[in-house]
This record gives structure tokens, C-alpha cells and sequence, in this order.
């Protein structure tokens, strides 16, 4: 009987949890470990490491065993949307302080909203200017929070 | 009676005129705010903050204490209509409260976690008032390591939460307490994982973090599987009331929680934040439905919100009576208080008899506006419901921008925010459930605090964990719960081995 991968999903996980449990416990085995009794920087994130990895070890042994499950697949729709909404934050992030507020909010609104097919240019336009102005309005005019509304390239 | 005695002049502080205004002004800008996608109590906090500054002490510290209960209820109120869960204790509201409102019992779903939290803040209340000193005195009795085990405890039952498989949520526990390691080590002064960032010196900020896996992963996945729309519902009246069965239902699950939750706050190191963990934990075990949790059970929405609740409410107590701040919003409370020149702990009680009852008071009266103003406010915030999602994502993502941004003023935390929106699109896809993840976040750095301090006092001698009776106690019901969560799967893997 030929063993087939039965939970991609866990296996998937598994692989995962593995790689950071060991690259914790071996980045952090740097570090002073100390004694149990004076525990040095080391200490808890090695033993996590180590519980992480053999977490990680169960759960790929189930991966391989048990009823075929279904995994939802990384398509490269779905990953076309996760990278053109997180694009959207990034900009925000770069844009607010040499930009300020508004461009910032305009930016980003305008390509999350390509993230979804089928939203007209038009639709997208005004969702961003309201949401721009709209949040410039409640968030630096009504409660007075430190943001710039322009920033220093826009002079 | 003493403490009646006590209760007058806290009622006569705050049923003046001005103070009553700036109650029900801060229970309104804190719902407002906190209703806002992405804005949790402390960002809110944090927003307001300034503005009570100006006022006398007493009157500051009511509107602030206002604003949090307000943004407590706005923070469930997001958290049930759009699943967007501003702080960690609403987290578990999203789960059965969302699910509700998809089948369109959203007005029920507000209308009993308002009540809940009613009864949970006025039984709280009472608590305060009578219990302080003594609640103090059983908390002293905590030494490093029962804090520690009673962690653990937190810990396991988070793993309860996740509808998959345990062995995922254990290993997302790990990892959030690997992820509350990254910062300067407090004992050695040595930078763990810092990678040579200046700013994950103070560690990963838990909001970013919780706003980028919650709330930019909920947008990337409802996006990429929009089957499931959240579809404009029919608003009645009717279907803004909850059923006489619901109601029945919610009775004992709401006095559950608030006992839970009234207990577990008053616990230092994040107590609070527990409360509406193990409640939604307690009523999911002792369900004769247990498999029903997490697709829109009344029991599961009204225990935490009762716990949440009341743990928030009992959280001041150890402010008030240690000067302890329990989790980051009530840390603000504390800051608030320094700024006004009124050094929190003990001597509060004593020296400004005024300020302290009036607080407690204006709680309860907070708790009652926060019911008056909101039931009829429901019918309206429904409505946000009926936005379509087209326009509701974009919005959500300028909302958790803009919060993100304001904690710390710089974009540092939004790139936190969309690394974390990618982990959690990740993890989502791979069938690993984040609450548990972030639980181990938070209680990482206070966990190893304790584990220190406790080998420290016993001379590395890990057998402290059990010997001492609380500790003991602890870590037996962590061990039993464990089992508990296992046995199903073990049976049920037993048999998928059989069948092969």
C-alpha cells in the first residue's frame, strides 16, 4: 500500500512549525542559557524552540496518517489578492510621513480595491477620496491626532 | 454596614451634575470610537486620553473610566457585526457573536452581550465595593510560581477555543510565546531577536499584531472566498430582540461568567483577558453541544461577554489597591492617574476617599448609560451590515492604518501589521486558528517573569511548581483539561488507524 499524504494542510503546518522551532532554538542557543536557577536570555526560547519542533514532528506524523482531508490550495489568485491588499498597507506605511494622511489614505484605498476584481476605477476613486477625507476630518480635526495631513513633500 | 457607608459618598460624588455629564460623554465618544473597524479599547483609550487632561481628577478619571467601558462595548460591537476583534478579550466574542450575526441574529447578539455585560458590570461593581480589601489580601497569597501555573492554566484552555485540531493550537501557543520573547531580555539586558531593529527593543506591539492576523486576514480571506458573503439581512424589529429561548439560554451562561470573570480579574497579569477564554472554555465543556460552538451559540457569546466584563471591571482592583496595572488599557488608566498627580496603589482608598467610591460608583452608573444609550442605538449599528463588503474592506483597512499608526506614531508598527496580515493568511490557509497564538503573545514575557523569579526564590529546584498547594492545584486542572482535549482525538485517530 503506497503512503500518500493524507492532510496536506497539517503536513504543510507541520513543516512549518518545524523550520521555526529549530531556527528559534538554534539562533537563541547564542545566547547565555544560564542555570535553571538564574536562567539567562537563552533559557525559554531554546526550550520553546525544541517544544515547537517536536510539536511540529506530531503533527506531521498525523499528516501522513488518518482520513484524506482537504486543504484550501494557495492559488495564485489568493495569493495574487493577500500581496495586492498587504501592497496597499506597505504604501500607507512609506507614504504617511513624507506624503501625509491624505495621499497616503488615497494610495492605499486605490490598490487594495485593484486586490478585487470587477470594482470600476470609478467606485474606487470615490471610495478613496471619502475615505481620505472622511478620516482627515474625524481623526486630525475632530480628535486631534498627531498626523500629518500633508507632508513635507507636498511642501 | 460599612461599605453602604462608602457607597454614599461615592453616590454623592458622582451623581453631580458635571460628573454625570462627563460619564455619559465619555460612555458615548468611547462607543463611538471604539465602534470604529480597528480601533480596540486601548487605541481608543489612547485617542481620548488627551482630552480628559484638562479636567478636575475625579471628574477625568470618571469620563475616562466612560470611555473605557464605551469602547469595551463598541470593541464587542465591531467584533460581532464585521469580526474584526479590537482587543485580545473580544477575540473570543468573535466567535459565536459573528457567527450569530451571519444568521441574522446580529440585534440578539448585541442585545444580550449589552445585557451580560449590564449584569456582569453591576455584580463587579458590588464585588469592588465589599471585596477590595479582601480580594487584595488572596491575591498577596499568589506567589511567583502559582502565577505562573495559573498561566498555564490560560494557556491550555485557549487551546479549548480552537475548533481544529489540538496539536495545532498547542504549537501556535509556542509560537506566540516565542513571538512574546522577541525585545531586550528585562533580567540581562540582552536583545533577544531583535535582528538589530531599534524597534523591537520593546518587544512586538500585541495590537499590531492582533489587528494584522485578525483583521488584514480576515479581509485577504473574505476576499479570496467570497462565496460566503456577509449578504445585506432583513432588519425587524422582532429580529433586533432576542427569542424568549435565547434569553432562557443566556441566563446561566451570563452568571457563570461574571463569576469567572469577577474572580479571574482580579488577578494581576492578565486576568481580565483570561476571564472570557476560560468562559467561553467552561460553557463549551459543560455543553450537551460542544461541536455547536463556534457556529453561532448564544451560550458562547454570552459567557464571555459577562466575563469579559466583569474581569475588565475587577481588573482596577489591583490598580486601586496594589498599583498594579493589570493589561495595557487599565496601564493607561495608570498613567492618566499619574499625570493627574494621584499615585495609584494602596493609600488611594484612605487618602482620597472621594476620588476611589466615586470611581467605583461612576462604574455602575457607566454600565447603566452604556444599556440606556446603546439598545436603541442597535437597529443603527446593524445597518453597518448592509454596507457592502465592497466598501467596508477598504474602510476597515484605512480604520486599522490609521489605529495602528497612532499607538506609536510611526510606521514601524503598520509593517508589523502586514507581516502579521500574512501570517495569519498563511496559517488561515493551512487550518491553524489564531486566537491561541496570540494568548502565548501576551502572556509570554509575564510567564518567564514569574518562571524566573520562582527558580530564583527555590534554588532551581523545578519541583516548586509542585509543591506548593496553589500551584499544585493549578497545574493538575491544566493537566486534566489537557486530557480532556486529547481523548477525542485519540479515539477518534484510533479508530482512522484501525480503518486502514
Amino acid at each position: 500500500m503506497q503512503r500518500k499524504i493524507k492532510k496536506p494542510h497539517d503536513l504543510w503546518a507541520g513543516v512549518l512549525f518545524l523550520a521555526v522551532g529549530v531556527a528559534v532554538a538554534w539562533y537563541n542557543s547564542y545566547y547565555s542559557l544560564g542555570t535553571l536557577r538564574r536562567m539567562g536570555p537563552g533559557f525559554l526560547p531554546v526550550l520553546l524552540g525544541i517544544l515547537l519542533s517536536g510539536i511540529a514532528l506530531l503533527i506531521i506524523l498525523r499528516g501522513l496518517v488518518g482520513q484524506v482531508e482537504k486543504m484550501k490550495p494557495f492559488t495564485y489568485e489568493s495569493l495574487r489578492i493577500a500581496f495586492t491588499v498587504l501592497m496597499g498597507m506597505l504604501a500607507f506605511g512609506l507614504l504617511i510621513r513624507p506624503a501625509g494622511l491624505i495621499v497616503a489614505i488615497l494610495v492605499m484605498v486605490l490598490l487594495c480595491t485593484s486586490a478585487m476584481r470587477g470594482y470600476g476605477w470609478r467606485a474606487a476613486c470615490l471610495t478613496a477620496a471619502v475615505l481620505a477625507v472622511g478620516s482627515a476630518l474625524v481623526f486630525v480635526v475632530l480628535l486631534g491626532q498627531p498626523i500629518p495631513l500633508f507632508g513635507k513633500l507636498l511642501g | 454596614m460599612d461599605f453602604l457607608h462608602d457607597l454614599s459618598i461615592g453616590f454623592a460624588v458622582t451623581l453631580s451634575f458635571t460628573n454625570l455629564t462627563y460619564c455619559l460623554l465619555g460612555c458615548l465618544v468611547g462607543t463611538l470610537v471604539g465602534i470604529l473597524p480597528g480601533l480596540g479599547p486601548s487605541a481608543t483609550m489612547a485617542i481620548l486620553l488627551p482630552i480628559t487632561l484638562t479636567l478636575e481628577p475625579t471628574t477625568s478619571l470618571i469620563m475616562l473610566a466612560g470611555i473605557y467601558y464605551g469602547a469595551q462595548y463598541g470593541g464587542s460591537t465591531t467584533a460581532i457585526l464585521v469580526n474584526l476583534p479590537g482587543e485580545t478579550s473580544s477575540v473570543v466574542t468573535v466567535l459565536d457573536g459573528h457567527q450569530m450575526a451571519r444568521k441574522g441574529r446580529a440585534g440578539a447578539a448585541l442585545t444580550i452581550a449589552a445585557l451580560g455585560s449590564f449584569v456582569a458590570g453591576t455584580f463587579a461593581t458590588l464585588v469592588i465595593a465589599v471585596g477590595s480589601p479582601a480580594l487584595s489580601a488572596f491575591a498577596m497569597q499568589f506567589h511567583a510560581v502559582d502565577y505562573f501555573s495559573l498561566m498555564v492554566v490560560g494557556l491550555i484552555t485557549s487551546a479549548a477555543l480552537a475548533n481544529g485540531s489540538l496539536l495545532k493550537a498547542l504549537a501556535m501557543i509556542v509560537l506566540g510565546l516565542i513571538v512574546g520573547t522577541i525585545g531586550v531580555d528585562i533580567t540581562s539586558g540582552v536583545y533577544r531577536m531583535t535582528f538589530g531593529v531599534p524597534e523591537l527593543l520593546d518587544g512586538i506591539s500585541v495590537i499590531a499584531a492582533a489587528m494584522g492576523i485578525f483583521g488584514l486576514g480576515e479581509i485577504i480571506e473574505n476576499l479570496v472566498s467570497p462565496g460566503e458573503s456577509r449578504a445585506a439581512q432583513k432588519t425587524t424589529f422582532r429580529s433586533l430582540l432576542p427569542t424568549r429561548e435565547e434569553f432562557r439560554r443566556s441566563i446561566m451562561p451570563v452568571i457563570r461568567g461574571t463569576a469567572l470573570g469577577t474572580i479571574l480579574g482580579v488577578l494581576p497579569g492578565g486576568g481580565a483577558t483570561l476571564s472570557s477564554f476560560a468562559a467561553y472554555a467552561v460553557e463549551k465543556r459543560i455543553s450537551k453541544h460542544p461541536e455547536r460552538f463556534g457556529t453561532g451559540e448564544v451560550e458562547g457569546l454570552a459567557a464571555p461577554e459577562s466575563a469579559n466584563n466583569a474581569g475588565a471591571q475587577t481588573s482596577f482592583i489591583p490598580l486601586l489597591t496594589l498599583g498594579l496595572p493589570s493589561n495595557p488599557t487599565i496601564a493607561l488608566m495608570a498613567g492618566a492617574m499619574l499625570i493627574q498627580g494621584i499615585q495609584p496603589g494602596p493609600n488611594v482608598i484612605n487618602e482620597q476617599p472621594e476620588l476611589f467610591w466615586g470611581l467605583i460608583v461612576s462604574m455602575w452608573v457607566g454600565n447603566l448609560m452604556l444599556v440606556i444609550l446603546n439598545l436603541p442605538l442597535i437597529g443603527l449599528w446593524i445597518k453597518l451590515l448592509s454596507v457592502p463588503y465592497k466598501y467596508l474592506f477598504p474602510a476597515i483597512m484605512t480604520f486599522c492604518a490609521i489605529g495602528v499608526f497612532t499607538l506609536s506614531n510611526s510606521s514601524f508598527d503598520v509593517y508589523l501589521m502586514l507581516i502579521f496580515g500574512f501570517v495569519g493568511f498563511v496559517l488561515r490557509r493551512l487550518s491553524c486558528e489564531p486566537a491561541p497564538f496570540l494568548l502565548g503573545m501576551i502572556l509570554g514575557p509575564i510567564m518567564e517573569e514569574y518562571l524566573r523569579r520562582a527558580m530564583l526564590l527555590s534554588g532551581g529546584d523545578p519541583l516548586v511548581l509542585i509543591q506548593r498547594p496553589i500551584s499544585a492545584t493549578l497545574l493538575a486542572l491544566a493537566a486534566v483539561l489537557l486530557v480532556f482535549l486529547a481523548l477525542p482525538s485519540i479515539r477518534k485517530k484510533r479508530e482512522e488507524v484501525f480503518q486502514e
